[in-house]
């Protein structure tokens, strides 16, 4: 078992990446509660040993990614909570910041998942197809469609990538 | 497109409020980050599930495997039959030439001990030597009374259509004794019976001997030399009729004569 200290030093580092996971497969704040709890949980109860940072935020966002899978495939879990309420969760948010988040969450999950990962954490699809455990060339695919259906909606530079 | 994104994922952070609260549950979930890793209580079940059969099948082995009672077979050959629990044959030691002879193209590993006897008893090279001696001393071992009584019983029925039967039921102590002696400890009661009538002899010298030349030496030193005294009694065996060794002697009347007093 790991910690206090470790498990406290982890939950600063990643918490947010864990709460922008939790953000794109969940509409209700009580059950990011709920994944949080799993994934820390499984986090103080792992014994994996971290080669390194870029290794352990990769399990991070491995375990996240997998327990939202497993929460949301209950059907009345996953459409219960309005939009709005999500977007509200976030004062910070802009009407910018707002659109782009409901255009991302329009996408299929999976178009999601390599999204966020692409544009915010910068992994190249090589790396998101080891995270996500899936072929490089669907990776490829995913981001494709997912650029072209973003653009569509929120419009946008043919420049940027 | 990817600035704007950026800057929308920027602003989403954890609350204080989530973040304390997470960490509030490891710390009662994990009873101060103490708890070892937990696991499953069915996990938990099946390991014990396992445990128990693991457990029972090893007992129930070593249960089968351990004698319990034995049966020495003497002739001239002597042949110990270790009996486990369920009267099946769990070991076998022979104590001369002729016993090992006897049981070199045979196997009676894990029959029942009745059908083992029958087995031995049948067994040509066995017949011959009671065709010379006529007489079989068979003596058992069990861990209590009934069992011995119960087992001479049987032993009875099986080697009364052979030969004059001598059955006599030994202890521990006396089997421990023969071991130490080289001994079977059927052959070595009769031993126990000679040496009581002449303290000289030692268990050297009737090793060599067959049952019958020891037995024909107690008659000697008994002075009691009509083999056909009914009321013969040798104070540790009892035997019948029994027409002495060498040839031209009768067949003895296959009845059995139990020991009185054995443990």
């Amino acid at each position: 078992m790991r910690s206090e200290y470790e498990v406290n030093r982890a939950v600063e580092q990643y918490a947010d990446t864990v709460r922008r996971l939790c953000m794109l497969h969940l509409k209700s704040y009580h059950d990011t509660e709920d994944i949080f709890q799993t994934v820390f949980l499984k986090y103080v109860l792992s014994s994996v040993e971290f080669e390194n940072e870029e290794h352990e935020k990769a399990w991070f966002i491995r375990v996240t990614i997998n327990a939202c899978r497993d929460f949301v495939k209950d059907f009345f879990r996953s459409h219960i909570v309005p939009l709005e309420e999500l977007l509200h969760q976030q004062e910070e948010f802009t009407p910018d910041n707002s659109e782009v988040l409901e255009a991302v969450l329009s996408l299929p999950a999976k178009y999601r998942e390599a999204v966020y990962l692409y544009y915010y954490e910068g992994y190249a699809a090589v790396e998101i197809a080891r995270i996500l455990k899936k072929n490089k060339n669907t990776v490829y695919t995913l981001l494709t469609r997912s650029k072209k259906l973003l653009k569509e909606k929120l419009g946008g530079d043919d420049h940027e990538t | 497109m990817k600035r704007r994104l950026q800057d929308t994922f920027d602003k989403i952070h954890t609350e204080h409020e989530l973040k304390n609260r997470t960490m509030e549950f490891l710390a009662h979930t994990t009873n101060g980050y103490r708890d070892k890793k937990t696991v499953p209580v069915k996990w938990l079940a099946v390991a014990a599930a396992c445990f128990v059969l693991l457990l029972s099948a090893g007992i129930g082995y070593l249960a089968y495997l351990t004698p319990a009672f034995a049966i020495s077979i003497d002739v001239n050959p002597s042949i110990e039959l270790g009996i486990n629990r369920f009267n099946k044959v769990v070991s076998v030691d022979t104590y001369n030439e002729d016993g090992t002879g006897v049981m070199a193209g045979m196997n009676v590993y894990h029959l029942d001990y009745k059908e083992a006897l029958e087995m031995i008893l049948a067994d040509k090279g066995m017949k011959e030597y009671m065709m010379q001696d006529h007489l079989i001393a068979v003596t058992v071992f069990g861990r209590n009374e009934s069992k011995n009584n119960e087992m001479i019983d049987n032993v009875v029925t099986c080697t009364s259509p052979y030969a004059d039967v001598r059955c006599a039921s030994g202890n521990a102590q006396e089997i421990r004794a023969a071991h130490e002696a080289g001994m079977s400890f059927g052959k070595y009661k009769v031993f126990l019976e000679l040496q009581a009538l002449d303290p000289d002899i030692k268990a050297e010298d009737v090793q060599g001997l067959t049952m019958c030349q020891i037995w024909d030496m107690i008659d000697e030193l008994s002075g009691n030399m009509d083999r056909t005294d009914q009321n013969y009694n040798t104070g540790r065996y009892r035997r019948g009729q029994h027409n002495g060794c060498g040839s031209g002697r009768g067949r003895g009347n296959g009845k059995c004569w139990q020991e009185s007093g054995g443990k």
